[in-house]
């Protein structure tokens, strides 16, 4: 072993424990994310109902777009097309104040679209059920019960992956993708 | 032979800097190692968040002092110094292989040397983790620094003891690379020098996670079991050992080391490589029996483990798994085999000195940690780390060349193409599929994203993080107060009646393990922000 001078070796032993100590005591990892008030909880649960709320406009849900909020479980984090289903069963929520809605229409695709089998998927509301075979994209049309609260279901037969199929590198199954929702109003 | 200032400058700057300037290229939050579960482990010993118990301690049973530091490189809030960071610590594998290639191959051109040392981050494979992954590549840092010793200075065994000593503590599946590599060392160095080396190993693998768990015990305040290297051990047998390893190590300094001058080749040397074999092939067949590895990973046969090293027929893994593998087409591992097999013919000759025979074995070592997690675990990603010790691997082959210098110059230039195109056909820019894709900011949750997430989560609450996805929302939330835990539990046996669930939205089958653990969900929503989506439930107890 090479010969070390004490005065290097200790310079070398303070300096570590003090970059020890400063990692272990001193660095503070998130400073400023502390409990919050009542207040701040009901700020919370109040946002979560508005970012549900929808008009007469045709929501998107690509990523950065707000219809990503209306996603409930089932999807995958919404990619820039939309949000793709990750498993058989999934759900979009969504409110329409004090508006009473009657139809929902869903633009959806099949994952993926180019030289794909066509994907089986059930659409249903509180009222209505649509049973089809998806292939490319298509808008299907439910009628909703006219409730300001909605929330339609989507069940889809989960395929092989792009991967399995030598169709591209995804390995996601085969599923579909939902690409916008349009509702329609009474008297809009 | 010494390089020049120049030589140096060239060779130690610029690529740490080249690799630091692409982990930040490939964009905001793109490492999946900056933001799984090594955020939240490191995060939660560091911060002081109510998180010790349980699952999530026992994430920390394996050491996490590296996971600790990959905490602090995000803790700052700046999405481009990890990147950096790790992407310049990646960079230093071109210097090192740069080192041993001039150590094995002094009459190779400055050049030729350079550009092969370059090819150990050009692979696909390799390139993919720079900047983005915390083990693989500084593990084989590790290896590569001990590779450089072992061939400079073999007389430094402690030093190249403790050198393969880190390579498991920074990333446990790079261990099976740092066993043979350790193995080889082993047969290579002389007399003491093996002491000094074992007891290198020994130190470092000990203490390292011994004083990892040491400070989480400082944490929790439980002295009677020390969790090392996932067992849970008495405090007196982990202060009984530490107390041995510390006299192994006294002793083994105590020792004399011997000059370079008195290393001869040794007559029995030939034995090595044989021995190298039938270690990796014992390992593998142990590994394989042990049923640690996903069957959907491995070679069904013997034939598809060549396939695979030969890259030949359709060479893609069959898995469902989401990685990088699929798009991983390389052609380093056949050329790694084929210069072991070189390497194995080359012991032969009699007249080998004894840097030679360490430059044959350090070649086969390299080939045969690959082969043994090619073949164990059908997963070559697991072996990045040796891997970027490949063009270490073809220099010290062609260090033994008697060729003239312009055929030499040719086969390295021809080799590093062939190790290198491959890359030019792989997008790097590329996130996997099935990956999140965190490119929207440049932090996982905007500020009012986080202020909504904390409202969410009550004052000195429990929560529950459910899927591996969701264990980001502790170190992002940066919340202490809350008792994190992993695994359902019944609110009986934590002694509550209500509770936070966190879960991945993407797949809910398994949610069912609350509902029949006594727990009922009051109010559920999906939080789609911008990167990230967390479902999120309130629970109460039945």
């Amino acid at each position: 072993m090479a010969f070390v001078p004490a005065r290097k070796r200790f310079r070398v032993i303070v300096g570590t424990s003090l970059a020890a100590f400063t990692v272990l005591f001193v660095v503070d990892l998130r400073s400023g994310s502390s409990a919050p008030t009542a207040s701040d909880t009901l700020d919370s649960l109040n946002a979560l109902s508005s970012f549900l709320e929808v008009g007469n406009e045709t929501v998107l849900f690509a990523a950065g777009n707000a219809g990503r909020w209306l996603l409930q479980d089932g999807f995958y984090h919404p990619d820039d097309q939309g949000a793709l289903m990750s498993q058989d069963f999934a759900s979009i929520r969504f409110s329409t104040g004090n508006s009473e809605p009657v139809s929902a229409s869903l633009l959806l695709s099949a994952f993926p679209i180019d030289g794909s089998p066509s994907v089986g998927v059930t659409l249903s509301s509180s009222i209505d059920d649509l049973d089809l075979e998806v292939a490319g994209v298509e808008l299907l049309t439910v009628a909703l019960d006219g409730s300001s609260a909605q929330e339609l279901t989507l069940t889809c037969r989960v395929g092989e992956s792009q991967f399995d199929l030598d169709l591209g590198p995804d390995l996601r199954p085969q599923c579909l993708r939902v690409l916008e929702l349009t509702v329609s109003l009474e008297g809009k | 032979m010494p390089m020049s200032r120049r030589e140096k400058g060239v060779v130690w700057i610029i690529p740490p800097i080249l690799s630091a300037l692409l982990g930040m290229a490939v964009g905001p939050l793109s490492g999946f190692d900056l933001l799984n579960l090594r955020w939240m482990s490191g995060w939660v010993v560091l911060s002081g968040a109510d998180g010790l118990n349980g699952s999530v301690a026992a994430l920390l049973r394996t050491p996490w002092l590296h996971d600790g530091v990959i905490s602090l490189l995000l803790a700052p809030g700046y999405w481009w110094l990890g990147p950096a960071v790790l992407g310049a610590v990646h960079g230093l594998l071109v210097p090192l292989s740069y080192a041993c290639i001039r150590l094995c191959a002094p009459s190779l051109s400055r050049v030729g040397s350079a550009t092969l040392a370059g090819t150990s981050l050009l692979t696909p494979l390799t390139l993919m983790h720079v900047g983005r992954e915390t083990g693989h590549l500084v593990a084989g840092l590790f290896l590569a620094l001990a590779a450089r010793e072992f061939l400079a200075n073999p007389e430094h065994g402690a030093r190249i003891g403790l050198l393969v000593g880190l390579a498991p503590l920074v990333k446990v599946s790079a261990g099976l690379s740092a066993v043979i590599l350790g193995f080889a060392f082993l047969l290579g160095l002389r007399g003491r020098s093996r002491v000094q080396f074992v007891t290198g190993v020994a130190s470092v693998v000990w203490f390292g996670a011994f004083i990892s768990s040491l400070i989480l015990r400082l944490r929790i305040g439980k002295w009677s079991v020390i969790p090392v290297w996932g067992q849970l051990i008495s405090a007196e047998i982990a202060l009984g050992t530490s107390f041995l390893v510390l006299v192994l190590v006294g002793l083994a300094v105590g020792l004399p080391t011997i000059t370079s001058g008195k290393q001869r080749p040794s007559r029995l040397i030939w034995l090595s490589p044989l021995a190298l074999i039938v270690g990796t092939w014992t390992i593998a067949v142990w590994i394989r029996r042990a049923g640690v590895s996903d069957p959907r990973f491995l070679p069904p046969s013997f034939s598809d483990l060549i396939r695979q090293l030969f890259m030949l027929g359709n060479a893609r893994v069959p898995t469902v798994l989401s990685d990088w593998e699929v798009l991983y087409v390389d052609n380093s591992r056949m050329l790694l085999v084929l210069m072991s097999i070189f390497a194995v013919f080359l012991f032969l000759r009699p007249s080998a000195t004894h840097l030679q025979q360490r430059m044959l074995l350090l070649t086969v070592a390299i080939g045969a940690s690959v082969v043994l997690i090619q073949s164990a675990f059908g997963y070559v990603r697991y072996a990045s780390q040796s891997l970027a010790l490949v063009p270490i691997a073809i220099g010290c082959v062609i260090g033994f060349s008697d060729g003239r210098r312009l055929w030499r110059e040719i086969l390295v230039f021809s080799l590093s193409a062939i190790i290198i195109l491959p890359t030019f056909e792989t997008n790097i820019w590329f996130r996997a599929p099935g990956m999140k894709a965190y490119d929207q900011a440049s932090t996982l949750l905007l500020t009012e994203e986080e202020q909504l997430l904390n409202g969410l989560l009550p004052a000195e609450s429990t929560v529950f993080l459910f899927g591996s996805s969701v264990r980001s929302a502790a170190p992002a939330s940066g919340r202490t107060d809350i008792k994190w835990l992993l695994k359902p539990l019944y609110p009986e046996d934590l002694n509550l009646r209500t509770a936070t669930l966190l879960y991945d939205p993407a797949f809910t089958r398994d949610l069912d393990k609350f509902t029949t653990r006594h727990w009922r969900f009051e109010r559920c929503q999906t939080l789609r922000f911008e990167n990230v989506s967390y479902g999120w439930c309130a629970m109460k107890a039945v």
